[in-house]
Order: C-alpha cells, then structure tokens, then sequence
C-alpha cells in the first residue's frame, strides 16, 4: 500500500526534475555560450531579451537542437519566455 | 603649394608571440629572443614549428559577444585597444564619422573556416553556425573594431599577403591626406595557423623546420606566426589640437607589384626597389637620410637575397638593418602593422633591435644587419618593407617628432 501511495508522488518528482533539467541545460547555455549575465537568466525572462539579436536565436536553435535532441523553431523561441521555452523543450522530450 | 595634411602616429599596440602587449612584445624584440615553438596542433606534419601568441586577455575581450569572436578579431580588438589608450585617445568623446578603420590581413577568419567545415562535414548544414561568416569573412576584423569602437567613418580591408599591414597603413596615410578623416585606426592581423595552411606553406618550400634565422648563411624558411599591430594615424594638426605627443610622423608610403610570378619575388628585385624608391620620393627624402631599415626579411632563402641587394642598391651608406621576424616569426598579413609599430619605437627611443636567430650574416649580403644585442642608434628617418605573395610590395617611411 505504501509503494502504491507513494507512486504519484514520484512520478511527480521525475516530472519536476526533467523539467528542471532542462531549463538548467538551457540556463547553462544561455550564461556559458551566449554570455548573458547569470542574474537576468530568470524563468519569466522572454527569450527575445536574452538572445538580443537574431543570429543568437538561430544560434540557441542549433545549441538546443544538438544538447537536447529537439528541433525548435525560431518563432517559438523569439515568443516564449525561458520557463515556457524550457517547457515545450521537455515535453516534446519526453514525448519522443 | 599646398602641402597635404601630414599624418601622425599617437599610439600603436601590439599582441605578438613574445605578448601580449606592447611593452613585453618590444622587450622581448630587443633582448633577441625567439618564440617558435613546435606546435602539438601540427603534430605529424613535415613541419610543425610555429610562434603562437600566449592566453590573451584584454578588457575590451569581456563584453558580451567576445566569446564568438574569430581569434584574428580578438587579436585586432586587443591591439587597436592599446593603442587607442596610447594615444589617449575616448571612442565615448569623439566624432566617429571623422575615424576612419583600415585593416590588413591575408586569410580572415580561418580558424571559424575549419569549425564550420568540420560541422557541415560531420552534422549537416543546419548545424552550421550563423556566426560562421562574421567569423570568417576577412572584413570582419575590420567591421569588429568599427562596431567596438564606434568608428563610423570609411572603413576597408585591404589584403596584399604578408605586405598587407603596410599596405593598411599607407591607404590610411591617403585617407588622412586627402581630408576623408581626422583619426584612422590601422590595424594588421592574422590568425591563420592551421594544419591546412601549413600545409600549403610547405609545399610551396617557404618554411623551415628549424628555426627563423633573416640573414643567415643557414637560413631555410620562415615560421609562421599569429598576432596584431595596431596604430592609430591622427592629421597632425588633429593631434596638435587635443595636445596629444606624436610617437613618429608618417611620411611616405609607396607600393608596387612584381607582376612576375605568383608567390616566387622577381629576382631582380625590382618591384620591391620600385617601391623603397617610390616611398621615398613621396617622404622627399634622400636614401642617405635613411638611418634604419625594418627589412620583411622572412628568412627564406629568396627574400633576403633579393631584399639585401635592394637595401645595397638604395642605402650604400648602410642603415643599420633589422628583421623582427627573427623574434616573432611571420605574421603574415599582420607583419608590416607590427613591424612599423616596432620602428615607430626603435624611433623614438633611438636603438636598434637585434635579428633574433642571425648568429653566422651571409656575406653575399653586404649590409648591416644588426645581430646579437640591440644597437643605441639615434635617427631620423626609418623604412619599413613588406613584400607579399603575389607580388606585392608595400613601404612605409616614418621620422622621428
């Protein structure tokens, strides 16, 4: 009975990690490669502030493509924030 | 009458294989001290020597954006900065449409080049960078130091081989003389060792695997080398003006081509003569007021011969004479900006460097080639040689303030 109660708990676990993962891969990304400060890489930062010209969002497009196996389109990148971005990276992840 | 606008230097900068400054690069040049190394990134090939330049930081290299840059541009950046600072010069204070950006450079951005060909190779073109063209079209350096420094006046690349850098300085010379700008930053760079280029140098028989030795009895080639120089060309009554000191005044430029075989220089030397004489017609100077010559002096078997018949001919009062890719190696379409930097200091501080690796002079070479320590000399007036692939002669003719 224990195992059966503790099963939704874990699965949300999982969720909440991937998910975090992600926006950390993302985050990582974001600071290491497209030199934006640490302190403005922030869930409800819109994608378009970060990556402020549109070489860069091509760019995090091949970086995302490659680090995260998903193919993201350029507008869904200059529409979204980082935590909405990182959402539909994960779920078209873990719907492969 | 009218005398044209004369143009001054107020500052240069450099990043070499000796540093990545001036003042270590020119302590390093005078002391004779070589900086080739064999290369593990040219392990296996017939020649693996090169002179690479040491970890470069500079703060004008941590903005946002400087990650991506091609290493030819961090260079250019790094260089144009020093002198800028030099000539105590603020981008935030001036009138950028009066500045205008020259730059000299073989190979732009070959470095890049390679990443982007490996990626299409091995991923797919959509795996190619969008950063692959600014990274490697050889205009970047230029459009980097306009962008960087808010210089919004003329800008051109110019690209002559190894005597790139000269031809730079003396197309800046002419935009300053004919009144297209009040300040040009001048800037030749190169950051092209590559297994590729190697390579290619290799076939052609222009390097050696030993060492660079300019005006040796043994000498077997040159070693390629990476780095900037950087000055910053100001019309005097500019400089004048804002109270700055000129470091050297720029007072003639000439160039020429061989128009006698691709890369081998015409025996005779006779576009490279054509040139020291043009440069020195348009200074209006004698040869005999000549007290020192920055020979190209590469080290390779042909050029020395050839440009040490030149330098006979034109100056048989023998100048004092050096070659700084003794010490560095070849830049090559960085070499004549940082070697006129280097005589711009040899100028004002009246000595001589030595030719770093010269220990036995070729006899047939007759002239004055100056060897194992720095000779005090006070003089006026110095020529600088470049000599390109091509066929391409580019000379510079600088005095002392």
């Amino acid at each position: 009975m224990l195992h059966e109660a503790a099963k939704p708990q874990m699965r949300d676990a999982v969720t909440i990690s991937a998910q975090e993962s992600v926006r950390q891969a993302i985050s990582e990304l974001l600071v290491e490669k497209f030199e934006v400060p640490a302190d403005e890489v922030r869930a409800d930062a819109p994608m378009r502030e970060l990556l402020t010209d549109s070489l860069m969002v091509v760019e995090m497009a091949i970086a995302v493509h490659e680090t995260l196996g998903v193919k993201v389109e350029e507008e869904e990148l200059r529409a979204s924030t980082l935590g909405e971005f990182a959402e539909a990276v994960r779920a078209r992840r873990t719907g492969r | 009458m009218n005398r044209r606008p004369e143009a001054v230097v107020t500052g240069v900068g450099l990043v070499t294989p000796a540093g990545c400054d001036r003042d270590t690069t020119w302590s390093a040049v005078l002391a004779g001290r070589p900086t080739s190394t064999p290369d593990p990134a040219l392990d296996g090939l017939p020649v693996s020597l090169s002179c690479r330049v040491p970890e470069l930081d500079h703060p004008v290299l941590r903005h946002r954006g400087s990650g991506r840059l091609d290493r030819v541009d961090r260079f250019a950046l790094a260089a144009v900065a020093q002198a800028l600072d030099q000539a105590g010069l603020d981008p935030a204070q001036w009138d950028g449409s009066r500045v205008a950006v020259v730059t000299g450079g073989g190979m732009g951005g070959l470095l890049t080049q390679e990443t982007a060909i490996a990626r299409l190779a091995e991923r797919g073109p959509e795996f190619v960078s969008p950063y692959f063209l600014t990274g490697y079209l050889i205009n970047m350096a230029c459009a980097n130091i306009a962008l960087r420094f808010g210089a919004t006046g003329p800008a051109l690349s110019t690209s002559t081989a190894c005597a790139s850098g000269t031809t730079a300085l003396g197309l800046a010379r002419d935009l300053i003389s004919t009144g297209r700008c009040d300040i040009a930053l001048v800037c030749g760079a190169e950051a092209a060792i590559t297994r590729l280029t190697v390579a290619g140098f290799t076939q052609i028989g222009a390097l050696s695997g030993t060492g660079s030795r300019p005006f040796d009895t043994t000498r077997d080639g040159f070693v390629i080398a990476e780095g900037a120089g950087a000055l910053v060309l100001e019309r005097s009554e500019h400089a004048a003006a804002r109270t700055a000191r000129p470091l050297a005044r720029l007072v003639g430029y000439a160039a020429s081509t061989d128009a006698h075989h691709l890369v081998a220089p015409h025996p005779g030397g006779r576009g490279a003569e054509q040139a020291v004489r043009a440069a020195l017609a348009d200074a209006d100077a004698a040869a005999a007021d000549v007290g020192h010559v920055n020979a190209h002096g590469t080290a390779t078997r042909q050029n020395d011969e050839i440009e040490a018949g030149v330098v006979r001919r034109v100056f048989p009062h023998g100048p004092p004479v050096t070659s700084s890719k003794g010490a560095l190696g070849h830049t090559l379409g960085a070499s004549g900006a940082i070697e006129a930097a280097l005589t711009v200091l040899a100028l004002a501080r009246g000595v001589v460097p030595p030719t770093a690796g010269l220990s036995e002079p070729d006899a047939g070479a007759e002239i004055d080639v100056v060897a194992g320590s720095a000779r005090e000399h006070a003089f006026e007036l110095a020529v600088s040689n470049s000599f390109g692939f091509g066929g391409h002669n580019a000379v510079a003719v600088l005095a002392r303030t």
